[in-house]
């Protein structure tokens, strides 16, 4: 008995490092080298609010995200910074550190998930916070072209879960005019962590 | 990437400095970014407007313009990139929103300063600092390079101006004998 559950024991933990090893791991401080149109400072930037909204939360580095919707799986967070009290500081706004945070990982899973490789900052207003492209910005390639709406959720409570906010973003839309364009709808929830990756 | 692209990456990452800035509570790092964003950010929206070729990008950077020209209160010139985009072949689903985005910016095309019966006048701009010790706060008027100080109650920075900072407002000034301005009311520009 004991020779048996020593061997169920062996197969259960190697199998649980054969999937630990075959996990993808995102860095969170390497955003900017996934994509041309985000600079290494805002790359940072948006990282360091990620890293901010994940540690409030209670997580470190090596946590795994659950995503759902187009895709399923989980995916391992890491970053390789140590964040001081000042840093936690002056991030003042926790609404606006979340939007950071969600826009960090959003565009992580959307680059890894995808094959744009193009990624433009939108002002607010309008559809989108970015403009996707797989090739170059200057071609009329409607096909291979995309809008991204990126929203964050701190900490799930009752009346804010990441389906309630899918919906409220797909009505707003609606009310935009997207019937004929490609947009990519991510929601980032900190407090578990898990992200939902839809396409509209 | 032509130029007006680089310019529109630059302008873009100014503004993501804004907000990043804003979120840390630094005003005055906020209002500067935003200022850049919106120079560079309308140099490549006319960069864009004298491109033959058709593609969203192209209209997308105007519209980008547009939306930060609005933000900042520069709503005649936002205006007249719209109309200038529209004028082209933009998609329907840009055109539609170009066209809501023209509708709420044509509203806004006011005087931005105006004195009513010589006692009280409505500034138009962007609240880009609250002094509390020296109690003042400075505010961006649209289209104004220089910064214009006012004169405000400690306990009103406190209670209602803090909510302001770094938001587009109109602000209702009313004026002394000695033709000094005191703030009578605050509001978010609409």
């Amino acid at each position: 008995m004991k020779i048996l559950i020593s061997r169920f024991y062996r197969k259960f933990v190697k199998t649980q490092l054969n999937y630990q090893s075959t996990m993808t791991k995102l860095n969170l401080y390497r955003l900017s080298q996934k994509a041309t149109g985000i600079s290494q400072k805002v790359g940072d930037y948006l990282a360091e609010a990620a890293q901010v909204c994940l540690e409030l939360n209670g997580h470190t580095s090596g946590v795994d995200i659950m995503i759902s919707g187009l895709f399923d799986e989980k995916i391992r967070l890491v970053w390789d910074k140590n964040l001081d009290k000042e840093t936690f500081l002056s991030w003042k706004d926790l609404k606006e550190t979340t939007e950071f945070g969600s826009t960090a990982i959003a565009l992580l899973l959307i680059l890894h998930f995808t094959n744009f490789t193009y990624v433009e900052r939108l002002p607010q207003s309008g559809v989108g916070d970015y403009f996707l492209a797989e090739e170059d910005l200057e071609k009329e390639s409607p096909e291979k072209e995309a809008f991204l709406e990126i929203s964050g959720i701190f900490e799930k409570k009752i009346t804010n879960t990441i389906n309630i906010r899918i919906n409220q973003k797909i009505k707003q839309l609606q009310k935009k005019g997207t019937e004929d364009l490609n947009v990519w709808i991510t929601i980032v929830e900190f407090g578990t962590p898990k992200a939902k990756i839809i396409k509209i | 990437m032509n130029t007006a692209t680089v310019l529109h990456r630059t302008a873009m990452e100014y503004y993501d400095l804004a907000s990043i800035y804003k979120a840390k509570g630094q005003i005055d790092s906020f209002d500067d970014y935003r200022q850049r964003a919106w120079l560079l950010e309308k140099e490549a929206a006319l960069k864009m407007l004298s491109e033959e070729k058709e593609f969203t990008f192209k209209y997308l950077v105007i519209r980008s313009a547009a939306i930060l020209g609005k933000d900042m209160g520069h709503f005649a010139e936002a205006k007249e990139l719209l109309e200038l985009a529209l004028l082209q072949k933009p998609s329907t689903a840009e055109k539609y929103q170009m066209e809501e985005l023209l509708t709420e910016i044509t509203q806004q095309v006011t005087p931005v300063a105006q004195m009513e019966k010589g006692s009280f006048l409505t500034v138009l701009g962007t609240l880009t600092a609250a002094d509390i010790e020296n109690r003042q706060i400075k505010i961006r008027e649209n289209g104004q390079p220089n910064l214009r100080s006012i004169a405000v109650s400690a306990d009103m920075i406190k209670r209602v101006i803090r909510f302001y900072l770094g938001e587009l407002v109109s602000i209702q000034l009313d004026e002394n004998a000695v033709g000094e301005y005191a703030i009578r009311n605050i509001s978010k520009a609409a």
